[in-house]
């Protein structure tokens, strides 16, 4: 018994031990911060208070949140095309994903390498993305103003100057690198059994008509694995803005993430509880996404979550 | 995020290339597909491809090729700017931090995958909360205590970040190749008289090989990448990261043209390379990974 007792704590000292590097930099990098920004949240804390955050009191404890959505023109701004971000990767980067990844797998002469080049954009630093789109649509050295110019001479398009294109150049810049989507689709595609559209080739069923009617429905779980990858890169976008507009003109290119950023560590009149509260209402739509698409797509596969 | 089980492992047997391409007889579907796959390779390519022609104009940009090749921008970005001791310390940061990560987080999942203790789902519970906390939204806590231990523009301070970020990927990546390795193994170990942490490094760790490897890939290459923490906490150009650099070019080397598109190609082409060299083992750990950024 005693013999037994002995290799059990052993055991435990064993598991404790493999567990606490993980569980501390879970701490650290996550739990810690994340109960920070929601407690500070509900205080008073800013560039005058800097020490110490101030408990803005029962009555008033959703004073940030309520100003945040009622008078903060950059918030709102911020959330609008957030949100905005999230319907156009729904709209354009899955669909545009699927229906390579359905092209590439009929494995046409140069599939693979066209599947490579595809993941290139995302493999490679978003600032380096960032930077690149940036010259693209410079007016002086870019390519943009110039072939406006050829279509329409003397228009000198400047896309980053102006409200409404700017938002599309920084869209542009990531909308349709839709590589690693186009990897998973890809790889579940080639999972399919043969078997199951076999038999509809032989009734005669057309090359669409099976991808639509056998492979799309099929693919549903995996679309909706992607729709959650892709939608939440919407809403956290971050370093495209950073480095094309610097969220300008004006507010135009405001994200939640830059919006925090700025509020919090990037300006001058800074927040630290507005910023925050910002950081909480992110984090809210990105369960509230991600459980929405879930649901979307899942409702009939649960055994196919993780 | 969402990839199931079932999914890792049927990734890591290539499936047999069919011979038969079923609907090549539809003329009209075959250059659809070409037209497709003629945008995909555009849109991937032609960025990168200006930045590189642009990069030896005398004056960079524009359509076109360069009336004159000039080589100014590469010199200068390796004599003037260092772009060495930026990629010294991408590669540092980047290789310590992807081995503390997978270390760390290796040794929970084998422990979750394979003993059953009190507080089990809690643990798995807790990486999978990460997963649903941006990383923006909790930066500002973050860059506070690092100010407080002294952290904030050291390389040690970003590493740490780093070892953090993406835990949850090389979690869920190494838990399921824990998993699916036979138990009878370290069984066999134990009778020998294998302690708990010889058997896992001498029995597991070497059969885990090609999940570590998965996970390691898609942590290096999240960290390579990553820019939001190291243009926020390094400031000083002797520490910085390559992405933190491309970043310093809209604003204070804005003025250096020649010098921005030499140095984004130089920043984007070993990616490219090793990609290319390697692009099956990325395949796979990329549809492992499921995640980006």
């Amino acid at each position: 018994m005693a013999r037994k007792k002995k290799i059990l704590s052993k055991r435990t000292i064993f598991i404790i031990a493999f567990l606490l590097p993980a569980v501390f930099l879970f701490a650290v990098i996550y739990a810690y911060p994340l109960v920070n920004i929601f407690v500070t949240s509900f205080c008073e804390w800013n560039s005058k208070n800097f020490v110490a955050p101030k408990f803005l009191g029962w009555d008033h404890m959703f004073d940030n949140y309520i100003k945040m959505f009622t008078l903060d023109k950059n918030f709102q701004m911020a959330l609008i095309n957030s949100l905005k971000w999230v319907a156009l990767t729904l709209v354009i980067q899955v669909p545009w994903a699927v229906l390579v990844a359905l092209v590439l797998s009929k494995k046409e002469r140069g599939w693979r390498f066209t599947r490579n080049m595809f993941v290139i954009p995302n493999i490679i630093s978003t600032a380096a993305i960032g930077l690149i789109f940036l010259n693209l649509y410079s007016p002086s050295r870019g390519v943009i103003t110039e072939i406006c110019n050829m279509i329409a001479p003397g228009s000198d398009v400047s896309v980053l100057a102006n409200e409404n294109w700017a938002f599309w150049g920084v869209t542009f810049s990531f909308i349709l690198f839709g590589g690693s989507s186009c990897l998973l689709l890809l790889t579940q595609i080639f999972s399919i059994d043969p078997s199951l559209y076999e038999a509809a080739k032989v009734d005669g069923a057309s090359g669409l008509q099976i991808d639509l009617k056998i492979k799309l429905p099929l693919l549903k779980p995996m679309i909706g694995t992607v729709a959650v990858i892709a939608a939440n890169y919407g809403l956290l976008l971050y370093n495209e803005i950073a480095l094309i507009s610097g969220g300008g003109p004006d507010n135009a290119t405001f994200s939640l993430s830059y919006y925090v950023y700025k509020t919090a560590l990037g300006s001058t009149k800074l927040n630290f509880a507005r910023g925050n509260a910002a950081g909480v209402i992110q984090m809210l739509l990105g369960i509230i996404l991600v459980g929405m698409i879930n649901w979307f797509f899942h409702r009939r596969r649960k055994e196919d979550m993780l | 995020m969402m990839v199931s089980r079932g999914e890792i492992r049927r990734g890591q047997t290539p499936r047999k290339i069919r011979k038969e391409r079923p609907e090549s007889g539809n003329i009209g579907a075959k250059i659809f597909r070409y037209v497709i796959m003629a945008i995909v390779l555009f849109i991937s390519l032609y960025p990168i491809l200006w930045v590189l022609i642009s990069s030896f104009k005398e004056k960079p940009g524009g359509l076109g090729l360069p009336e004159k090749w000039v080589f100014d921008g590469y010199i200068t970005i390796f004599t003037e700017l260092d772009i060495q001791t930026y990629f010294f310390n991408s590669i540092v940061i980047t290789f310590v931090s992807t081995l503390i990560s997978v270390t760390v987080v290796a040794m929970a999942a084998y422990v979750v995958a394979r003993m059953e203790f009190r507080g089990k789902a809690l643990v798995t519970l807790m990486f999978s909360t990460t997963l649903f906390i941006p990383a923006i939204s909790i930066s500002f806590p973050i860059y506070r205590l690092l100010g407080d231990l002294g952290l904030r523009d050291t390389r040690i301070g970003v590493i740490f970040i780093y070892s953090g970020l993406g835990i949850a990927v090389t979690y869920f990546i190494l838990q399921s190749y824990f998993m699916s390795i036979p138990k009878e193994m370290e069984e066999a170990a134990r009778v020998d008289g294998c302690g708990y942490v010889g058997t896992f490094v001498r029995i597991i760790l070497p059969i885990a090989k090609p999940g570590l490897a998965t996970a390691a890939i898609m942590s290096f290459l999240n960290n390579w990448n990553e820019f939001y923490f190291a243009s926020l906490l390094l400031k000083s150009p002797d520490k910085m990261t390559i992405p933190a650099l491309l970043g310093q070019f809209t604003s204070a080397y804005s003025r250096n043209l020649n010098g921005m598109f030499s140095a984004i190609i130089v920043a984007v082409v070993p990616t490219i390379i090793v990609f290319c060299l390697l692009s099956e083992t990325f395949v796979k750990s990329l549809t492992a990974g499921a995640v980006k950024g």
